[in-house]
Parts: C-alpha cells; structure tokens; sequence
C-alpha cells in the first residue's frame, strides 16, 4: 500500500513569480529514490550518442 | 519565468527537490529528482507525486500519476525552476527530459516551446530522437518536432 501524502488545506497564495530554493537537510536522507514508472531503467538502456551541434 | 511557482526544498547537493502542490484536490507533495545515467554527463529529470512506501519503507515517485489539481503550469514552472538550480550547481551536468508517457512528452515539449526565448537565455535546448539501432542522438529543438525526449545543456 503507498500513502499519498495530500492534505486538505487549499492555499492557493503560496505560488509566486519569485519563489525560494532552500535547503532541507531531512531531504539528505532519501537516497536512490525510485520511481512508479521504469523510465530510468529504459533510459539507462539507450545508448546517447550526443553532438550538441 | 514570469509563471507563479512553488518553493522549493532541496537536498544540500541540489538532485532532490520537494513541493508542495496547492490546488483544487487540496495539498500534495511533488518530488523532483535528478538521477544519474551511464552517461556520466546526462542526468534524467524525473517528478512526481512523491509518496511514502512502507513496504520499501521509504519514499518513490509516482510519476505516472495524474493528480489533476488545477495548477498543471505552476508545477511545471517550479520543475524548470529545479533546472535552474541543478544545471547552475552543476554546469557540466546535461538534462534528459521525457515523459513518463508521450502525452507528456508533447506536453514538455508545447510547454518548453511557449518558453523557448527566456529558456534559451540560459540553455542550450536539443530534441533527442531514437536512430536505428536504438540509440539516441540530438538534433536542434523544434516546436513542431517530434521527439524521444529533450535534453538540455547549460550555457
């Protein structure tokens, strides 16, 4: 079972044109974080052959 | 980018990136991350609802939701906002971007194009598409393009 964390407070005010970037060190503690989907895993299949012309 | 924007947290070395998504479903957590490839170079640009796990007892992203909460631009400007912060720490790091569906690559790509003057003020922007043989080479950005994915290069 996964818990989406949702909640029931709508506050629509918190998006800005100049919003922040702040370190948060709890964040620190999330490693290898994986996904619902296996597009990592396809994407590291691919060989990228990259020119940037 | 003149779009309304979460704030964001990041991890201290700026690969992990949480908001919070108000709109008309109530308050969801987003999770934005940066994930290596075998390309030392290119890391992929994945997000989603971010949610806790507890058979793995730890946190994934559900990037294949479809939260539906009425503010679909201000968490796409605040993922190009986690750009600006990872490609600025990192400059050598090139971005993957595709989506978990071609819906949402086309979605990236319509969105990317209504932005494309202020994005090119600081990135290089390149379409990736699929050859062959399976491999994925890069071709100049076009708004009409159909890609693979885009990938994009801090100038």
């Amino acid at each position: 079972m996964k818990i989406q964390i949702k909640n029931t407070v709508v506050n629509n005010n918190r998006a800005k044109v100049n919003s922040t970037v702040k370190v948060d060190k709890k964040l620190d503690t999330i490693k290898n974080i994986k996904f619902t989907s296996n597009k990592p895993e396809e994407i590291n299949k691919l060989e990228f052959k990259l020119s940037f012309k | 980018m003149n779009i309304p924007k979460y704030d964001l947290l990041a991890n201290t070395d700026s690969t992990l990136f949480k908001f919070e998504s108000n709109g008309t479903s109530g308050e969801i957590s987003k999770g934005i991350a940066y994930t290596a490839t075998k390309n030392e170079r290119l890391y992929n640009l994945g997000f989603g609802d971010l949610i806790f796990d507890p058979i793995i007892n730890g946190y994934i992203i559900d990037d294949l939701v479809v939260s539906d909460n009425g503010d679909r631009n201000t968490v796409l400007a605040t993922v190009v906002k986690s750009a600006y912060t990872f490609s600025e720490k990192y400059p050598d790091r090139n971005v993957f971007i595709r989506g978990s569906t071609k819906a949402r690559t086309r979605l990236y790509r319509r969105a990317m194009s209504l932005n494309l003057q202020e994005l090119l003020e600081t990135f290089h922007i390149f379409g990736a598409m699929e050859d062959e043989t399976g491999g994925v080479f890069d071709v100049p950005f076009d708004p009409n393009g159909d890609f693979y994915g885009f990938i994009i290069k801090r100038k």
